[in-house]
């Protein structure tokens, strides 16, 4: 009698989880859309991405990057890639905060090899018309073309 | 009856655990796997922005150089700065010079180093580095400046070295 009684508990038991594992809700956050937080602007400072080494495509100018502008800058951003000798080879529009240059299309096709000591020379403004300059950076950087 | 009970004891338990297998039996076949890399920034480079020198001023701190969000790939970043002197579009001009003092781990390293010899590390992996930076006008400049309004650009430049 006390199998019976533990089989049918058993198989209620199954049925109760099958159902229960239907008819359960997502978990909390799941379904919805995420909350993001608005970003804490920096007030007398900039940040800078700085790249490591650049991987390009020999034989096209289009290159796989963008550069970012973080949302936490006030400040806009122009941005030139430059060889060690001076060479531009590509220079960006104005970056808002929070916005990202188009793709990198050079000035030149690169021949494959290595160029160390380039450069991404990042001139920052404090209006969108770029005219008010404020200080600026350039991190330095090895490309190397395949 | 032993046999009834053992039987409908095993569909229980099948039932309990089963249900997500049923549904991966379907016919097999390929997948495409698609990969794509991009150059993305390996840390982040913090510059201070602008400041008003007060006029007279000898010296004035302009605040930090740091380096955050490193890949860690990136065993260390060095820093140093050009710059212009302060000009008022008008063909006159107020030389300055920059000094930095370095921090290790909290301790300063070096006092007002001249960043045209000398490029310190702003990041060493396992190390909390910064550099904090100065401009400084001689008062015989101030003295010899035209009354006006003046601007300069600071440039930070930063290298990377890779494990």
């Amino acid at each position: 009698m006390i199998l019976v009684l533990v089989t049918a508990a058993s198989v209620a038991t199954a049925i109760w989880a099958l159902h229960n594992r239907v008819a359960s809700p997502p978990p909390e956050g799941q379904g919805q859309e995420q909350q993001t937080e608005p970003v804490k602007k920096l007030a007398d400072s900039i940040d800078i991405p700085g790249f490591g080494d650049l991987y390009f495509r020999s034989g096209s100018t289009e290159q796989n990057m963008t550069v970012p502008n973080p949302p936490q800058n006030f400040c806009w951003f122009k941005v030139s890639l430059v060889l060690e000798d001076g060479t531009v080879l590509w220079t960006s529009d104005l970056i808002a905060p929070g916005e990202e240059s188009g793709q990198v299309v050079l000035n030149q096709l690169l021949e494959k090899g290595e160029y160390k000591n380039a450069m991404l020379k990042y001139e920052c403004f404090a209006d969108e018309a770029g005219q008010s300059a404020l200080n600026g950076a350039e991190t330095k950087l090895t490309i190397i073309v395949k | 009856m032993k046999k009834f009970l053992s039987l409908i004891l095993a569909l229980a338990m099948i039932a309990c655990m089963s249900v997500t297998a049923f549904a991966d039996n379907g016919p097999s076949g390929t997948t495409t796997l698609t990969t794509t890399k991009e150059n993305t920034p390996k840390y982040t480079l913090n510059i201070p922005s602008d400041q008003t020198i007060p006029y007279g001023a000898t010296e004035t701190n302009i605040g930090k150089v740091t380096v955050s969000d490193v890949d860690p790939s990136v065993y260390a970043v060095d820093a140093d700065c050009a710059w212009t002197d302060f000009s008022d579009g008008d063909g006159n001009s107020i030389p300055l010079t920059i000094v930095f003092d370095s921090y290790l781990n909290g301790g300063k390293i070096h006092d007002h180093v001249d960043p045209e010899m000398y490029a310190e590390y702003i990041y060493r992996s396992g190390q909390d580095r910064y550099c904090e930076y100065f401009v400084q006008i001689a008062p015989e400049d101030w003295a010899a400046a035209v009354p006006g309004t003046y601007t300069a650009i600071i440039t930070f430049v930063s290298t990377y070295n890779f494990y």
